[in-house]
């Protein structure tokens, strides 16, 4: 459900089984950073079938044609209520709340982020929009990530930004924020979303609950967008993963996440219905 | 936000609110199935979410046991519940003092004396901020610890009240605290009339103070009257759903039925000799006793087969099912011997068919009447049997419990046509859920 938090500049509730997410985008105002923390290296966008096609690599330019930046940023950060800590221990919550943020940043500044961020740019080398995503995971049943991302692309879908008109004077440029009138994100539907496979022996599962979570040696969490290109993987857990295998999760995770997105859009479309004509959200009661 | 602004020259707040008006009030109970006790309230745009678990044993060897349960309140705000973005700190001063307050206010409504050497763990998440944290925070809290069903000495609820304009107004939101409005919080215990906790971060004429605190005791009050009969709903919700998901038992009267559906049965048969053909095939041995096979397993209806006989009168693709054909098995009497022959969930199957064959006789001769044709001299059956598988309307409660095969209703109508009283007998099985 999307649209929950007047607050925010979107928002959007998931419930998938007992995992309970809830995302909150706020977009500010900020400077253009000097030093690039988010592009230091690429992810490579690995086309649909042909995996020697890579000398194909797109670099995720900072600067345009003539050097300047124009880039706007997103800010991602999961954090988990109280309620979590019934799973884990404090510091494995920490852990797993700093690796997401940080893939879920990673992924999203940049073009395999679908997202347009120069749209977010203001004045070149100055002012840029950022998004602060913030998801809180209000309850645990297995399979974060994955219902992070249904929530941050739903949240996006609902995120509208105040439109800004540039003006200039005498070589000046100053911008005003309008008030009534807002925009979407551009770029909102190439979000990718992670399909998370977990191996538990020989073979992997999807999905998983929180006993399949414990029994998992090794997970692999792959970003499938609208396309069906794959827009980063990254393994996690001790135990290791034959090549083979590799490419059969990774091949597994394509096709769902690709069911995935078109049903989400669906749904997405839906609630926008809904929005649209005053219906009251089921809410949190 | 000039102070003249809050309350209109009409009377009328920012929102639309009478000075006295409580916000709406939405609340939810039992809102996460992992924690002991949880809630859910919003009251007008602030948001909360409680959880508590315990009383468990305690986590941190460290602390010194004691011999009443300790309380932990942690209190977290999310990034985007205020207007900016505010990365939460986990040691926000703030924060941790609202934690320590509800702390107090708690130790001593909740019994701590029944849970020595224990702790009681009981987390706030606010969700949206339009003033009041504090004060939904604890409603959220007291609900959470109802659900746990954690005992307390009473309610805690809490409200704040505000002095401007020559008016204590109640309930203030967001812009009304922005706004240097006297704020006064108060928690209250509704069945003592205690104070629990009372807080107040501004100057206030004390003329006017005594107004202020009888305008949140009157608040706490109506919060008191809804909460309650919030909980009681959300009570009786828990209590139906468990009802209907354990048992689909559904035991009542049927109330007024109008018309039945049913068929007539047929009843020709006045001897065992129908069941002759049982002897002179596979299924028992000449002295009676019934061929076992190996155990098959029926699941929907839970029939376990492990001999020739249940396998004739259960199995439609087994080879001893065609023994009886279909005419004969729309006989009465068919029925009852595939009835008692099958039996129930614990039934002890018997290993000769004499038993069953003798039982069948019993109740089939206690069912039917019969009589001796004039013409022939025969022996013929002269009541009517029907069997009742639903009504033409809805009735109050269903027919049978649950869908089972070896649900039956039949009725014998004894004298129909001939004159005298007409007797009515009732065959009825069944099955529940309570051997499932």
């Amino acid at each position: 459900e999307t649209n929950l938090i007047n607050q925010a500049s979107g928002s959007c509730r998931v419930l998938l089984d007992q995992t309970d997410i809830l995302v909150g985008i706020k977009v500010e105002i900020g400077q253009i950073e000097p030093d690039n923390v988010n592009d230091e290296e690429d992810e490579t966008n690995l086309e649909e079938d042909d995996l020697s096609r890579h000398n194909n690599i797109v670099s995720t330019e900072d600067e345009d044609v003539f050097g300047e930046r124009n880039k706007g940023r997103i800010v991602c950060n999961i954090d988990c209520s109280p309620s979590v800590a019934k799973f884990f221990e404090f510091k494995k919550i920490e852990e797993i709340c700093i690796e997401y943020s940080q893939y879920m940043n990673r992924l999203l500044n940049g073009k395999q982020g679908g997202i347009d961020l120069q749209s977010l740019c203001i004045l070149k080398n100055s002012t840029c929009w950022i998004i602060y995503i913030d998801a809180l995971v209000l309850n645990y049943g297995g399979n974060l990530l994955d219902a992070i991302f249904v929530a941050t692309r739903g949240a996006l879908q609902n995120t509208r930004i105040p439109k800004c008109r540039v003006e200039e004077s005498q070589g000046i440029f100053d911008f005003e924020i309008g008030d009534e009138e807002t925009e979407i994100i551009e770029g909102w539907r190439e979000m990718p979303v992670c399909v998370t496979v977990n191996k538990i022996g020989n073979s992997f599962i999807l999905d998983s609950t929180p006993l399949e979570d414990n029994c998992s040696e090794a997970r692999l969490m792959v970003s499938i967008n609208r396309k069906g290109q794959i827009c980063s993987v990254q393994k996690d857990g001790t135990g290791a993963i034959e090549p083979t295998l590799l490419t059969e999760m990774i091949r597994s995770a394509q096709t769902k996440g690709k069911l995935i997105l078109n049903n989400l859009d669906l749904v997405l479309s839906n609630e926008e219905k809904r929005i649209e004509n005053l219906i009251e959200c089921v809410g949190f009661c | 936000m000039y102070k003249s602004n809050i309350v209109s020259p009409e009377g009328l707040r920012i929102d639309g609110r009478r000075p006295t008006e409580l916000r709406r009030i939405q609340c939810k109970t039992s809102v996460f199935s992992e924690a002991d006790g949880s809630a859910y309230i919003q009251q007008g745009n602030t948001k909360c979410f409680a959880t508590v678990f315990g009383p468990r044993e305690i986590s941190r060897k460290s602390t010194p046991k004691q011999e009443k349960a300790i309380l932990n309140v942690k209190f977290s705000t999310a990034s985007f519940s205020t207007g900016q973005r505010k990365k939460q700190q986990k040691m926000d001063k703030r924060l941790l003092e609202l934690a320590s307050t509800i702390k107090k206010i708690f130790e001593n409504v909740i019994m701590v004396g029944q849970f020595p050497r224990s702790e009681v763990d009981i987390s706030l998440q606010i969700l949206q901020i339009d003033g009041g944290t504090l004060h939904v925070a604890i409603n959220a809290t007291t609900l959470a610890l109802i659900d746990a069903g954690i005992p307390m000495l009473d309610y805690v609820l809490a409200c704040s009240a505000g002095f401007v304009d020559d008016q204590a107004i109640l309930d203030l939101n967001i812009t009304e605290e922005n706004a240097d409005v006297p704020t006064l919080t108060l928690a209250l215990l509704p069945k003592s009339g205690k104070v629990a906790m009372t807080g107040l971060e501004s100057r206030i004429h004390l003329d006017n103070l005594e107004q202020v605190i009888s305008l949140a005791t009157d608040g706490c009050l109506q919060l008191f009257s809804f909460l309650d009969n919030a909980i009681r709903d959300n009570v009786k919700e828990l209590a139906m759903k468990s009802l209907t998901k354990c048992s689909q038992d559904r035991w009542g009267t049927l109330g007024k039925v109008s018309g039945v559906l049913m068929e007539e049965t047929s009843h020709s048969v006045t001897s065992l000799d129908f069941f002759d053909v049982i002897y002179k095939s596979d299924i028992v041995r000449p002295n009676g006793d019934i061929r076992k096979c190996l155990d098959e397993y029926i699941d929907p209806p839970g029939f376990l087969i492990s001999d020739e006989l249940r396998k004739c009168l259960a199995m439609e693709a087994s080879e001893v099912y065609p023994i009886f054909t279909q005419e004969e098995r729309k006989e009465f009497i068919f029925h009852v011997f595939k009835s008692l022959c099958l039996g129930g969930k614990i039934c002890q199957y018997e290993d000769n068919i004499s038993s069953y064959l003798e039982a069948t006789k019993l109740v089939y001769k206690d069912l039917i009447s019969v009589r001796k044709n004039a013409k022939t001299g025969d022996l013929e059956v002269s009541s009517h049997v029907f069997k009742i598988y639903g009504f033409n309307q809805v009735s109050k409660s269903p027919l049978f419990p649950m869908d089972h095969p070896q649900n039956f209703c039949y009725l014998s109508i004894k004298g129909v046509d001939g004159k005298g009283a007409k007797v009515v007998d009732v065959f009825y099985h069944a099955s529940d859920t309570f051997y499932q």
